[in-house]
């Protein structure tokens, strides 16, 4: 997926008057978050199974060589195969090499953000598959030809009436249909499509280096029939979806689907070790796994921005924002959006192009609270920030405003002089108590949304030199 | 990117040589306890039917092909799928309905399960005697002996063989996609019943 991240501020606006958006990600964030709270607090444990997670995920990548080694070798030698992607271009050609070599025509695909990362549909579409996605929101999706805006929601941006109307559109629904209507439509399609396909693609949630096991976390089944109905299946994954020991998969699952969906357990997990055994009567005959680093390693060797890669894809962190509530996924301009995307598109993607994602953070510490791995979020949203300012990549106009702050701060008497005068100045425009004057350039922003009362008369010392100190 | 380079490049991000001795990871949980097979069973219950699911409770096989005739008449089908465990014959053999040719035409998928899970309602379906079979058609019926129920997924993953795929399923197949509307049956079964054989 080609990022527009540099158009942030462009894709703010464009959301912020989207009422149709605002609505249906301000609903569904608010249910997301209360489930997952109720989830929360009905495990006593949850706080311990959080903090051990968090170790054993920083554990792993600090050994990350080690253990997908071991992944690998256990992998292969039930029978898989690895593949090794160093970037997106190098995940592509193995992908459709794989389905040339298999002389596949027709693929089905999981829900996957790394397939969204590499831009994997397009690259299948290019040298003529049929590529379809089976995931109810993603399906909807590639009807609308758009992008998920939620790691774990992916059309969580629309309403129920523009998802009638779209299949009315596409698949001749009523205009007015139910979502159980819309649903057995999609399930009909699809249906169809497992059972014809040759080859099956799917991300993966564990990867489990003990056992060579790929785990997979899922509520309609479709990954299960992705993973199943094909002659062939090939996972992609990302080199930080490691966790140790198959041991250790019953505790992240419960902080996992807890801090999705607020749900205990989904109503599919599958556990796969291998492809087809001679004695097995399904499953695809060949199970392939391709781990793609595409920056990744460069945030692996950043020992502040290692913490972003123990992310579960969870997206408790999108739902607690009170950015992302107000502008969605898309106004992010990547794969990843939210407070996990605006700490981990910069690693991936380079602080140039993203500089400003850090800064779409109110800073109100609510994704790091929620975070089942203790990913510390906002820490990370400043180290990006103070990082663009070293770079050279904040706004003239804010390091003029900063700097001009640092240099009065600095100077007493400048300071009183300075605020005494802006006082003065603000009683110009004071009206009934509160500023007017929406022609200044800063105001003018401000009070779009906001009103500003007006400073008052005499600042504090003055009231303290004049007499305050001596009152009880 | 051959392994090896690819490996390589992860070692020098971490900033050492490949191989190095690791420290242990953080020890294990403790693993839940077992329970009484009571327990156990109240439990599953309750979390299985929590989900959407429905557990009937039979005493012994004969009671089971009793249960699995009705829920097989009442969704009006024509012929089943089926997984291959043994112990599924002595429920279906005899039964008026044909076996489907393939488990996409049926309406009903009968299966066994490995275990039961307590703490959440889940089965565990092992790959082993067919996956398609408990996923394609719109109801699912399991048959699951009692002995089979244990606390959690700690308990199954320490028994060590694994099958080319453990499939944990809990409750109906289930989308909140559109709206956070919950809708049953996207694409796995819509309907699921598990019937607990209480002496075996």
């Amino acid at each position: 997926m080609k990022p527009t991240t540099e158009r942030f501020l462009a894709h703010t606006e464009q959301a912020l008057r989207n009422a149709e958006l605002r609505g249906a990600v301000q609903r569904a964030t608010a249910l997301l978050a209360e489930r997952r709270r109720e989830a929360v607090a009905s495990k006593p444990d949850f706080e311990d199974l959080r903090e051990w997670c968090a170790a054993v995920k920083a554990h792993t990548l600090d050994y990350l060589d080690r253990y997908l080694a071991q992944l690998i070798d256990v992998f292969e030698g039930r029978g898989g195969k690895v593949h090794f992607a160093a970037d997106h271009r190098e995940a592509l050609s193995i992908v459709t090499e794989l389905c040339q070599s298999y002389g596949v025509r027709r693929v089905v695909k999981a829900k996957s953000m790394l397939s969204e990362e590499i831009g994997l549909n397009e690259a299948l579409q290019g040298i003529g598959l049929e590529v379809i996605e089976t995931d109810l929101g993603e399906y909807i999706l590639q009807l609308a030809n758009e992008v998920p805006s939620h790691i774990i929601a992916p059309v969580v941006h629309k309403t129920k009436e523009q998802i009638a109307r779209l299949f009315h559109d596409k698949l001749g629904t009523p205009g007015d249909a139910t979502p159980e209507v819309l649903a057995a439509r999609a399930r009909a399609i699809l249906r169809e499509a497992f059972l014809t396909a040759e080859l099956g693609i799917s991300g993966v949630n564990f990867a489990v280096a003990d056992t060579g096991s790929l785990v997979l976390v899922e509520n309609e089944g479709n990954i299960r029939l992705t993973t199943s109905a094909p002659r062939f299946h090939v996972a992609l994954m990302g080199l930080e979806r490691v966790i140790p020991r198959l041991s250790d998969l019953p505790a992240f699952l419960a902080v996992l689907t807890r801090s999705a969906t607020g749900q205990k357990i989904t109503s599919y997990v599958s556990v796969i070790n291998g492809p087809r055994q001679p004695a097995d009567t399904d499953g695809p005959e060949a199970l392939h796994l391709v781990i793609v680093d595409n920056g990744r390693s460069a945030v692996l060797a950043d020992p502040k921005l290692r913490d972003a890669l123990r992310c579960i894809r969870c997206g408790a962190c999108l739902n607690s924002c009170p950015v992302y509530q107000q502008i969605g996924g898309h106004a992010y301009g990547w794969v990843y959006p939210g407070p996990i995307g605006a700490v981990l598109d910069p690693g991936l993607l380079g602080l140039k192009s993203t500089k400003l994602l850090p800064q779409a953070s109110s800073l109100c510490g609510a994704c790091g609270e929620v975070c089942p791995v203790k990913i510390p979020l906002p820490e990370l949203l400043i180290e990006h920030r103070r990082r663009s300012v070293e770079q050279g990549l904040a706004a003239t106009s804010e390091r003029l405003a900063i700097g001009a702050f640092s240099f009065l701060a600095q100077h007493p008497a400048l300071w009183s002089g300075s605020t005494a005068l802006g006082r003065g100045l603000s009683q110009l425009l004071n009206r009934q108590g509160y500023l007017s004057g929406a022609w200044l350039p800063v105001l003018r922003a401000w009070l779009k949304e906001r009103d500003f009362p007006a400073p008052a008369k005499r600042s504090f010392t003055q009231l303290w030199r004049g007499g305050l100190r001596d009152e009880k | 990117m051959t392994r090896s380079e690819f490996l390589t490049r992860i070692s020098s991000a971490l900033g050492r040589q490949p191989g190095q001795v690791a420290e242990a990871p953080p020890p294990p949980l403790p693993c839940p306890p077992e329970e009484d097979r009571s327990v156990l069973m109240t439990r599953f219950v309750t979390e299985h039917e929590r989900v959407g699911g429905k557990v009937y409770i039979v005493p012994d096989w004969a009671a089971a092909k009793t249960v699995v005739e009705r829920l097989m008449s009442e969704a009006g089908t024509s012929c089943y799928a089926r997984t291959r465990e043994e112990f599924l014959d002595q429920v279906l053999e005899g039964l008026a309905l044909p076996e489907a040719a393939t488990a996409a035409e049926a309406e009903v998928g009968v299966s066994g399960a490995a275990f039961g899970l307590a703490e959440t309602g889940t089965v565990v379906l092992s790959s082993n005697f067919g996956r398609l079979a408990t996923l394609l058609p719109m109801t699912h019926v399991i048959l699951l002996p009692a002995s089979r129920l244990v606390a959690g997924l700690h308990q199954v993953l320490e028994t060590g063989a694994l099958p080319s795929a453990w499939m944990l399923a809990t409750g109906p197949s289930r989308s909140a996609d559109i709206e956070g509307a919950l809708v049953t049956g996207v694409h796995g079964p819509g309907r699921v019943f598990v019937v607990l054989i209480e002496n075996f």
